[in-house]
C-alpha cells in the first residue's frame, strides 16, 4: 500500500513537472509582456523618449500615447518624469518609474491618468512644448 | 504489509525524494524567471546613454537656433554656420538633467581640404586643422554640489591640448567669452575625464564617468555658410550622466 502511494506521489510530481515545463514559458512570456506594457519604468521610459524626440519635429507635432488597464500618478519636475502605477491588485508592487527628458516643460502633476498628449509647435520662430494627461 | 521495523524508513525515503523534487522545481522556476527578468533589464540599462545621445543629435539638427531656415521652414539636417557661430546653449533649452552634453559640429569638407593641402606641402610642419564648433548644452542640475561648470573648467585646465579654454564656450550659468570657430576637432580624443571627477562629483554619487565613459553618437549633416556655400559636415553629441 505504501509503495503504491509512493509511486502515485512520484507520478503526480512527474506529471506536474511536465505540465509546468510546457506551460511555464508561455506564462513567463505573458508576465514579461504585461510588465513591458504597463510597468511604470517601461511606460515612463517610452513617454520620456516621446517627449524628448518631439523636439525633432521641424514644424508642429502632436503625439498621443495611452496605456490600457493601469492608471498612474504622473509628476514632471526639473525635466524628470516620475510615474507611480495605481494597480488594482493589492500584491502588486507600485514601483515608480523615473526618467529624464531633454526639452523644457513646466513642472506639473497629474493624478490617476493613463492617456497622454505631447505637443510641439513653433510660435514666432520659437519652439513651444506642452504636455497633457487624462 | 508494512512492518513496524521499516515503516519509518519508507516515509523518510519518500520525504527525501519529494523534497529533492521540490527543490528542483523551485530551482527551475527561479532559473527561468531570472533568465527572463535579466534579459529585459540588461538590454534596457545598457542603452541609456546611447539613446540619450541619439535623441539629442536628432533634436539639434531640427532646432530653429541651429538649423537653416528657408521660406520659414526649418531645413532638418542643414545647419546654419552663422547661427552656430552665435549659439547660446541656454537659448537652445535642450539637455538632459544632471548630464554633461558636449556638442561638436565638424566641417568634414574643410577637414579634407586642409589635410590635402598639408600633404601637398609636406605635411609635417603644416598640421591640418578642421573647422569645428564645440559647445556644452545647458541643463538643470538637481544633485547637490554637482557643478557641470566646474567639471568643464577642470577639463580645460587639466588637459594640455591647446585651446581648451575656448573649447567650452558656454556652460550652465557662465557668460560667453569668445569665439570657438576653427578649432582642432581632434582635440576631443581621447578625453581623460577621470582626473576631474573626484573634485566635481559629490561623494557617493554614482555616475557613468566612473569608467570614463562619455558616449559619442553623431549624424551626417550639411553646413550652410553665409555666402550660400554648403559643406558636408557631421554633428556629434557626447553624453555623460550622473545617476
Amino acid at each position: 500500500m505504501a509503495s503504491e502511494d509512493f509511486l502515485g506521489t512520484i507520478l503526480i510530481i512527474f506529471l506536474t513537472l511536465v505540465v509546468v515545463a510546457a506551460m511555464l514559458p508561455k506564462l513567463l512570456d505573458m508576465i514579461a509582456e504585461s510588465f513591458a506594457l504597463t510597468s511604470a519604468e517601461s511606460v515612463s521610459r517610452q513617454l520620456s523618449n516621446l517627449i524628448t524626440i518631439s523636439g525633432a519635429s521641424t514644424d508642429q507635432i502632436k503625439i498621443n500615447y495611452a496605456v490600457e488597464n493601469v492608471k498612474y500618478d504622473v509628476s514632471i519636475s526639473t525635466r524628470v518624469l516620475t510615474m507611480t502605477p495605481k494597480y488594482n491588485v493589492q500584491y502588486a508592487e507600485a514601483k515608480q518609474g523615473i526618467q529624464p527628458f531633454a526639452i523644457p516643460l513646466p513642472d506639473s502633476f497629474y493624478g490617476d491618468v493613463n492617456s497622454f498628449t505631447i505637443t510641439k509647435k513653433l510660435v514666432e520662430g520659437e519652439s513651444q512644448y506642452d504636455f497633457g494627461a487624462q | 504489509m508494512i512492518s513496524g521495523h521499516n515503516k519509518g524508513l519508507i516515509l523518510t525515503t519518500t520525504t527525501i525524494i519529494v523534497s529533492l523534487v521540490a527543490i528542483g522545481v523551485i530551482a527551475l522556476l527561479t532559473y527561468l524567471f531570472l533568465s527572463k527578468y535579466l534579459d529585459v533589464n540588461v538590454f534596457v540599462k545598457s542603452l541609456t546613454s546611447d539613446r540619450h545621445a541619439m535623441n539629442l543629435v536628432n533634436i539639434l539638427i531640427s532646432n530653429e537656433n541651429l538649423a537653416y531656415i528657408k521660406d520659414g521652414i526649418i531645413q532638418r539636417g542643414v545647419l546654419d554656420a552663422t547661427k552656430i557661430d552665435n549659439v547660446d546653449p541656454r537659448m537652445l533649452g535642450i539637455g538632459y538633467p544632471n548630464t554633461l552634453s558636449i556638442v561638436e559640429v565638424i566641417d568634414v569638407e574643410d577637414c579634407k581640404n586642409q589635410i590635402q593641402a598639408a600633404t601637398s606641402v609636406g605635411g609635417v610642419s603644416n598640421k591640418p586643422t578642421c573647422k569645428a564648433w564645440i559647445f556644452v548644452l545647458s541643463s538643470p542640475i538637481s544633485i547637490p554640489s554637482l557643478s557641470i561648470t566646474s567639471l568643464v573648467k577642470c577639463l580645460g585646465e587639466n588637459i594640455n591640448a591647446g585651446n581648451w579654454e575656448e573649447l567650452f564656450r558656454y556652460t550652465g550659468g557662465q557668460t560667453p567669452d569668445g569665439s570657438i570657430g576653427g578649432l582642432e576637432a581632434t582635440v576631443w580624443q581621447p578625453l581623460d575625464i577621470e582626473k576631474c571627477m573626484a573634485s566635481t562629483t559629490p561623494l557617493g554619487q554614482p555616475s557613468f564617468f566612473s569608467s570614463s565613459a562619455i558616449v559619442f553618437r553623431g549624424l551626417p549633416t550639411l553646413i550652410r555658410y553665409a555666402d550660400g556655400s554648403i559643406h558636408i559636415g557631421r554633428i556629434i553629441v557626447g553624453v555623460g550622466e550622473w545617476t
